[in-house]
């Protein structure tokens, strides 16, 4: 009798076993990914003397340049003397990174507000004059409320610009790559500080500060 | 015979029951515009918490041009966007597209986007199908 129910008991047991097995192996999820916290990009204290972006030394005199602002003024080297400026390089079609640096400038534009044009000068240069007529960048200067120099000329001056400031463009279609270099420039014309990528705000705006203090 | 009957049923059965199969989810999809509302760049977060790999093969917006998978490599300071046809999504992983780094590329807006609107973007996977993901437009 008790042969006869030994195939169902089998099948019952092994269904059993199988089904734990099976639920532990089938309802086992990964782990949900953990939000990133926040990083925390604030700079750390620094000793008094240091800058948080690379420092040049020595000093590295600004190569001379004349170019046509996005009002329709020629803007020179000279014009950025007894001025601390921020310049960076961007184009305004550009949809991932540049955003970005337009966002840390307006930043730090309304960390220094009325200093902005008067002792500070923050400087964009395009690397896609093809596109980035004056008119273009005035149109993308009044979108953004940035109270920026926004700097091209046609593309053989501007080859010789982005040489003298190290900058590779290279354009593909639409889209430009090209470095993200932002120089911190003293008032005596002097590339005192270098940046790579895009830094925060943060970062700007204490060397600007430790620069203006000197 | 009769053993293989008692067993290989409830083990085939356990088989189908646990059949392989990607789990995509998507979550914060977001978009941001140029200033001047002809490009933006789509981002967002993929898991998989399925048990089988799935594959991104392809984007598509109805309020722009272009829609495609891109990522910004940046190489020695120098940043350059390269396409993406195909993105592996393994199983029980997450992709985060941000900025400077994965983003969906939206080229050529239809009419410009306003701040707070919501888009929607279709995501083709290999095996999950489309998935439309609700994009809120943001400024940053």
């Amino acid at each position: 009798m008790m042969l006869r129910f030994r195939p169902i008991v089998n099948t019952v047991l092994v269904v059993l076993f199988l089904m734990a097995v099976g639920a532990i192996f089938c309802l086992r999820r990964p782990a949900q990914p953990e939000h990133l916290d926040a990083v925390d990009l604030t700079p750390s204290p620094m000793p008094d003397d240091l800058f948080v972006g690379d420092e040049m030394v020595p000093p590295v005199p600004l190569a001379e340049f004349d170019l046509m602002n996005h009002t329709g003024e020629r803007v020179s080297n000279a014009d950025l003397h007894s001025k601390t400026t921020l310049l960076s390089f961007a184009y305004t079609s550009c949809p991932d990174t540049c955003p970005v640096m337009f966002g840390r400038f307006l930043g730090v534009q309304e960390e220094f507000g009325v200093a902005i044009g008067a002792d500070v000068e923050l400087v964009f240069i395009t690397v896609d004059p093809e596109v980035d007529t004056p008119e273009r960048l005035q149109r993308h200067a009044e979108a953004l409320d940035g109270k920026w120099y926004f700097l091209t000329e046609e593309l053989a001056v501007m080859q010789k610009v982005w040489e003298d400031f190290r900058v590779y463009v290279e354009k593909e279609g639409a889209l430009v790559g090209h470095s993200n270099v932002t120089y911190l420039i003293d008032d005596l014309g002097l590339i005192r500080v270098r940046y790579s990528g895009l830094p925060p705000t943060s970062i700007f705006v204490a060397d600007l500060q430790k620069l203006l203090e000197e | 015979m009769r053993k293989w009957f008692d067993f290989g049923i409830p083990l085939l059965w356990l088989l189908t029951a646990c059949a392989a199969k990607p789990g995509i989810g998507i979550e914060d999809a977001w978009v941001r515009p140029d200033p001047m509302m002809e490009n933006a760049a789509g981002y967002m977060t993929i898991h998989n918490s399925g048990n089988a790999d799935d594959a991104l093969i392809g984007v598509r917006a109805e309020f722009a041009k272009m829609a495609r998978a891109h990522e910004t490599v940046m190489d020695d300071a120098m940043h350059r966007m390269e396409a993406v046809p195909r993105l592996e999504i393994p199983a029980g992983e997450t992709v985060i597209f941000q900025p400077q780094s994965f983003h969906i590329m939206l080229m050529g807006l239809h009419a410009p986007l306003e701040y707070g609107q919501t888009v929607s973007l279709t995501l083709e996977f290999e095996k999950s199908g489309q998935i439309v993901a609700a994009a809120e437009v943001r400024r940053e």
